[in-house]
């Protein structure tokens, strides 16, 4: 049963039959689709807009006022919606399938708030969510492209320190960069130095001066002391970011699910020619 | 992959401060605590050198009323998660900063604080009351806005300064109460520093005129002083001072100068009376920073009245021009208000616009920070969320959407990411701004500095013992060196040059500003002192820019060939990147169906600004 009440597609449906449920209960009194009929419910909500904003009783001139652009409104909607010029409008089009996404989104807050149970399985069947990074300790020595003869000064200094001299002087805070860092994060690393510096990490050899590696700021020779391997943070350490990504991930799921759902209902038939094969296998059922 | 890359960037933040003294790393010596707060001891890293810590220092939450009626839904807390590098919902779409912010501080508007409350918690009272309902409900632009001018802008052209369904200041508590909460939940000294703070919103006569109120720790007012209490800036101070009276450590920053209207530097106050040596005085001590740049324009300079500057043209915001009688006057800008302040000086031996500089977004996503061009989203709920509403729609009332800009960012200089170390950094004027990119610049101005210097270490040791950081005055007899040092942004292109800018008041009291070049790259300094402009062009179909030319960094010290002792000055650094493209070039690049009006720029170059250095004549 819990899962049944939890397939987005049952709470959608039901939520669909509130809103034309209140639909039609709202519209009872049409006697046509041309009729635009001005009822005491309706002329009650229109009075109290009209108060709300101005404070005080309107007199006829206000009530006759309200009323015609209330009606003016009306009939241009209505006859838009007979001459079709809501379709293809791709403002008209947004609007809807936002507030219709809206709705889908409003389903997430039905739901009750996971359990101890939940979270440990969520933790358990979506480790990949809970890694800690993968961390160096390494030294780095840096060489500019815009110093005149940096290839040869790097293979030179990188000889220099595999036979154990120590970082030249001048290269040390070269452009204000550490040249020791110990424990870094992979992310941390990415901040200071760019991604493509600290995604080649990985494939360095640990123990030995290594380069040259590309950053942002030139050229560098890399010792890798010690790496880390990513690890799965501790459960009970991390249980209220595990519950705050249980509730997105769910609302994320649910929004999608609702989508296929009614892709399916749907059915595209993609025919155009023009369109890559491959993607069009991929919206077939 | 990329969703699991971003995880462990989160994990890296939330969790990094237990892992101190974890057995299993192979340091055998347990650091020791040298940092407490509330109660908790902490281990965190000191820099004796100084580090530039990166942050936000300007934006808006759901506890923003008009945030919340654009239809921004995230919470300061959600703010700060989204800063630590965690992925959140903007606009309904999922999304992430490109590099996690060193620190950041949330600054809702005082003004509505109260009805933020009610607004977002069920079973208040005023909760189910229609203008509540409708503000909650707007289910678009048209409908936010309409609900937005009848209910607060009548509401304020009506003499009431809230919607009917206030309730009262025991709400504005409320609220306030749930954004200290969020800063304090947030703060893991060392890794991220939170800093409480809000925004004081006064435009009188649509004169922006708003400042960004900063306390130093957790002794804080009940609540915060809106323009609703105080409408001038005076007022504003009156209640610092007694703030101050009770032991609370604050400061502001004010914004936008560029839609004061000529009031934000004015020769009168707002009783109409003029500037005089406790006005000066006043706004000195409580006003530390102005912010240069911000979503809604650069405010240093404008082509209109500095038709010199090559490089003035940048974020102008020139469409604000075209509401609310916000028109350009040279009183409207940054390099101006320097100059009148050392004019100021002259006249009243103190100078009240002695202002350093930061950078902001003043984004109301609750995106902090979020500067970079290519992952722009927009900064106004559903007014700019997509590509086709950047390029063709206006912010309502204020301007153009694709005159906006991602914002910029604030650099601090300071020994350890903590609250105290950056509020003061702050409160010295150690700081500089960036239109976004990461640069740092650092700047000294003393005698005896070295023409080279063999490392960073020894250049900034003799920085400090030879001279004073930006924010400061040179204090020397004689004419004055100024070390300036900038690098590069390890993600972006390099460097184009180096500029100072000076401002000074004559004999005669007129005020006079120069800019000179003094450092390019690729040996395009000119004999006459010019520089010939960098040929380094953006790749117009993928937006890629240069990596060959330019420079990754400068060390440069510069004597001024005019300097005079006896005049009063000003010297701030401007640091030029590489062109770039902006977020207009990426959202055409991603969306062919989009085609930005011809007047747009696609193309620019990034830059940051280091705070000045005073001479202070003591005749």
């Amino acid at each position: 049963m819990r899962k049944f009440l939890k397939e987005p597609l049952v709470h959608f449906l039901f939520l669909g039959g509130l809103i034309f449920g209140y639909h039609y209960l709202v519209n009872t009194n049409s006697e046509s689709e041309n009729a635009i009929v001005i009822d005491d419910t309706e002329y009650d909500y229109l009075l109290s807009l009209w108060k709300n904003q101005w404070k005080r009783e309107p007199n006829e001139q206000d009530i006759k006022a309200f009323l015609d652009q209330y009606l003016r409104q009306e009939v241009f909607y209505k006859e838009a919606l007979v001459l079709g010029l809501d379709h293809n409008d791709i403002i008209v089009k947004r609007r809807l399938a936002q507030k219709m996404e809206a709705v889908s989104n409003d389903l997430n807050a039905m739901l009750n708030p996971p359990t101890d149970n939940d979270l440990r399985e969520f933790y358990e069947t979506n480790d990949s969510l809970f890694l800690l990074p993968p961390t160096y300790s390494f030294k780095q020595v840096l060489f500019t492209n815009q110093e005149p003869n940096w290839q040869t000064e790097l293979q030179a200094t990188q000889k220099a320190l595999n036979d154990g001299q120590a970082i030249p002087t001048s290269r040390v805070l070269k452009l204000s960069i550490a040249n020791e860092w110990e424990n870094s994060p992979i992310n941390e690393i990415a901040k200071a130095f760019g991604g493509e510096f600290a995604s080649k990490l990985e494939s360095l050899p640990l123990n030995q001066w290594a380069g040259p590696i590309e950053s942002g700021f030139g050229q560098h020779l890399v010792f890798i002391s010690e790496k880390r391997d990513s690890e799965l943070a501790d459960f009970e350490t991390i249980k209220s970011y595990v519950e705050k990504e249980y509730e997105y991930q769910t609302e994320l799921e649910m929004q999608e699910q609702v989508y296929q759902d009614l892709l399916e209902k749907y059915q595209v038939k993609i025919t155009s020619n023009r369109v890559p094969e491959s993607i069009k296998k991929s919206y077939q059922p | 992959m990329k969703r699991i890359l971003f995880t462990t960037t989160v994990l890296v933040v939330v969790f990094s401060a237990c892992n101190h003294g974890n057995k299993d790393t192979k340091s055998l010596v347990e650091p020791t605590p040298n940092y407490e707060h509330n109660g908790q001891s902490y281990t965190v890293e000191e820099n004796p050198l100084k580090e530039a810590y990166f942050g936000e220092q300007h934006l808006h939450t759901a506890a923003s009323m008009d945030a919340f009626i654009a239809g921004t839904r995230l919470t300061p807390d959600d703010a700060y998660r989204f800063a630590q590098g965690e992925e959140v919902m903007v606009n309904g779409r999922p999304h992430t900063i490109n590099r996690p912010l060193d620190w950041a501080a949330v600054t809702d508007h005082g003004e509505f604080l109260g009805e933020a409350y009610t607004l977002m918690n069920p079973g208040t009272p005023g909760y189910d009351s229609e203008a509540a309902r409708s503000m909650r409900e707007a289910p678009d632009l048209q409908t936010a806005l309409a609900v937005y001018k009848k209910y607060v802008l009548d509401a304020l052209a009506g003499g009431n300064a809230h919607p009917d369904f206030w309730q009262g200041y025991e709400s504005v508590k409320s609220q306030w109460k749930v954004n200290i909460e969020a800063t304090e939940k947030n703060y893991k000294p060392g890794k991220f520093t939170t800093i409480h703070a809000y925004e004081w919103s006064s435009a009188p006569n649509t004169a922006n005129l708003h400042r960004n109120v900063f306390f130093r720790d957790t002794n804080l007012p009940d609540m915060p002083f809106s323009a609703n209490e105080g409408a001038s800036p005076q007022e504003l101070w009156d209640w610092m001072i007694t703030q101050e009276a009770n032991g609370v450590r604050v400061f502001c920053n004010p914004h936008n100068p560029n839609e004061s209207k000529g009031m934000l530097f004015p020769e009168v106050a707002m009783n109409d009376k003029p500037i005089d040596e406790t006005y000066a005085t006043t706004r000195q001590h409580f006003e530390r920073n102005v912010e240069m740049m911000q979503t809604k324009g650069n405010s240093e300079v404008v082509p209109d009245f500095w038709p010199n500057d090559e490089f003035a043209d940048f974020e102008n915001a020139r469409s604000l021009q075209e509401y609310n009688g916000r028109v350009f006057e040279k009183h409207n800008f940054i390099r101006y208000g320097l100059t009148r302040g050392v004019k100021y000086q002259a006249e009243l031996g103190v100078n009240p616009f002695k202002y350093g500089f930061v950078g902001g977004t003043d984004s109301h996503n609750a995106v902090m920070s979020n500067v970079e061009e290519f992952n722009y989203v927009g900064h106004h709920g559903m007014a700019d969320e997509t590509a086709l509403d950047r390029s063709r729609n206006e912010q309502d009332g204020e301007m153009y959407n694709r005159d906006m800009n991602p914002g910029g960012l604030t650099g601090v200089w300071a020994t350890s990411n903590t609250r105290e170390a950056i509020w003061d950094g702050m409160h010295s004027r150690e700081t500089f701004a960036t239109s976004g990119p990461r640069i740092k610049v650092r700047f000294f101005a003393g005698n005896g500095f070295k023409e080279s210097y063999e490392s960073y270490e020894e250049m900034v040791q003799d920085g400090y013992a030879k001279g004073v950081p930006m924010g400061q005055n040179y204090e020397g007899t004689e004419a004055p060196e100024f070390l300036v040092w900038a690098l590069k942004d390890p993600i972006a292109p390099n460097l184009d040059r180096v500029q100072i800018i000076k401002g000074w008041v004559d004999a005669n009291g007129e005020m006079h500003d120069t800019i000179y070049d003094i450092a390019a790259s690729d040996n395009r300094m000119r004999a006459d002192g010019t520089v010939e402009p960098i040929d380094a062009p953006v790749n117009m179909e993928t937006g890629e820019f240069n990596k060959e030319k330019g420079a990754p960094e400068f060390t440069v010290v510069w004597k001024d060939p005019d300097f005079d002792p006896s005049q009063n000055a000003y010297y701030y650094v401007r640091v030029i990147q590489l062109p770039t493209a902006r977020y207009s070039l990426w959202d055409e690049i991603r969306n062919p169906d989009v085609k930005y009006p011809e007047d747009t720029k696609r193309v620019i170059q990034e830059r940051a600004w280091a705070s000045p250095i005073w001479i202070e004549p003591k005749n």
